[in-house]
């Protein structure tokens, strides 16, 4: 990777590395210490970093650095998603778009992170399989557990309303 | 990753992988079959496909500080201020660091070679006394047992000499501990000295402690760190070989105040509740001309 390359990499992938980590961390400035290190990283080893393999590797990077930030924080146990709970603690958004934010909320940060992956980045189960060190089927089976929590959460807002 | 067809006990995974979109055409044509087919099950179709998130716009406002370029290995964004562009414009500021982490180390590095080293030079003046102890001394001996013996045989021999020491400040410490603290490898170990109870002095109505001792304002420029040379009869000959650093002169300053008072209390015709003990030790300080 040229350092034109680099900061090309930096134009085009920088807005959506930072909204999958902001999407995570809810905290600015552990978003952009995360942003710094993922970025110094490819920098640093960017003779062996491909240009087309450039943004997997950023994301590889950003999903460790998440694991170790939720690892540190101790966030990993996340309430689970329930009619009760839902009714007693959250506030009920207007429309199905927040709604759906504020589920993906509390989904377990790994399967929140595939369901980013997923839904704003576009990548495959293949794909997502390589980023996080998971099998596809993990990927596929973690996506799908995510998926109905969150169509619970809807229905069951739905029916609140 | 192949599926199977689509029927009514698995149309919900594959409601699932059609909207993560990992089916082939013909498998989503078969789903678009069976929702077809199944009308009761669009609701559920809808509901999954609900949960796919619709992409957000977040612009990352930080990118000025990602940006890099080759010869500028760090932050080549941020402008070294002027006092730091000695070297030629490509240093970087990880060179900077380098040097920082370089020169500080070799300053710690000096202020322990100072502070620490045990021969610099001679501060004794040519012809002063010096003082002689009778020290038997021998290789196995450890500083602290030299230091018990000393205090143990000096007492007859150096006492006499307390009146005649002209270029000696006779100073005692409170503890033993004051004489181990002074320690340093066997072959600079310093000092010295006698044991004098409290009677002892106090019966040596001769002793002119106000001339012999200045510890008002002593003019103290260094203070000299002794050697113990053993010889055959059992004379140890004190010789001055180095001087300490200023703080071995700071703490020997306090040292000293230590004992003027100590002394103080002693020729002091108040009576005392302490026990009137001294031990004397002598530390050979050279006195500006």
């Amino acid at each position: 990777m040229t350092e034109k390359e680099y900061n090309n990499c930096v134009q085009e992938h920088a807005d959506g590395l930072f909204r999958f980590i902001i999407k995570n961390t809810k905290h600015n400035d552990d978003a952009h210490d995360i942003m710094q290190t993922a970025y110094e990283k490819m920098w640093n080893n960017r003779i062996t970093i491909e240009a087309s393999t450039a943004k997997s590797y950023l994301f590889t990077i950003a999903y460790n650095c998440l694991m170790d930030y939720f690892r540190k924080a101790g966030k990993t146990a996340t309430q689970a998603i329930s009619e009760e709970h839902a009714f007693s603690y959250y506030p009920q958004p207007h429309d199905v778009s927040a709604t759906l934010h504020h589920a993906l909320l509390q989904l377990p940060e790994m399967q929140r992170m595939l369901v980013l992956l997923k839904d704003y980045e576009g990548y495959t189960y293949h794909e997502i399989s390589k980023i996080t060190g998971l099998t596809a089927l993990q990927v596929k089976v973690y996506l799908h557990r995510a998926r109905l929590k969150l169509k619970n959460y809807l229905v069951s807002i739905d029916k609140l309303i | 990753m192949k599926h199977h067809t689509i029927n009514n006990s698995n149309y919900e995974s594959f409601f699932l992988l059609y909207i993560d979109n990992e089916l082939t055409a013909p498998e989503k044509q078969g789903v678009d079959a069976f929702l077809r087919e199944n009308p009761a099950l669009v609701g559920e179709f809808e509901q999954i496909k609900q949960t796919k998130l619709q992409p957000e716009a977040i612009t990352y406002t930080q990118k000025h500080v990602l940006y890099r370029q080759e010869k500028e290995d760090v932050l080549p964004q941020l402008p070294l201020p002027p006092q730091m562009q000695l070297f030629s414009g490509n240093t970087s500021l990880k060179t900077w660091y380098y040097w920082a982490a370089a020169v500080s180390i070799g300053i710690i590095l000096g202020i322990l070679h100072f502070t620490t080293n045990k021969h610099t030079e001679t501060l004794i003046a040519p012809g002063m006394v010096v003082e002689k102890v009778n020290i038997p001394v021998d290789s196995a001996s450890t500083i602290k047992n030299i230091d018990q013996r000393v205090l143990a045989s000096t007492n007859k021999n150096i006492s006499p000499k307390i009146q005649t020491a002209q270029s000696h400040i006779i100073v005692a410490p409170l503890k033993d501990n004051d004489v181990v603290t002074m320690k340093e490898n066997r072959d600079t170990l310093i000092t010295i000295i006698p044991t004098m109870a409290a009677s002892t002095i106090n019966n040596r109505e001769n002793i002119d402690l106000a001339n012999t001792i200045h510890l008002d304002k002593p003019n103290i420029t260094s203070v000299a760190i002794m050697p113990i040379v053993a010889t055959e009869n059992p004379i140890a000959l004190v010789e001055p070989v180095a001087a300490s650093p200023k703080k071995g002169l700071n703490k020997l300053k306090a040292f000293i105040n230590k004992i003027d008072n100590q002394l103080n209390a002693l020729t002091s015709t108040e009576p005392t509740v302490h026990e009137r003990s001294i031990k004397v030790v002598a530390f050979t300080i050279p006195l500006k001309k």
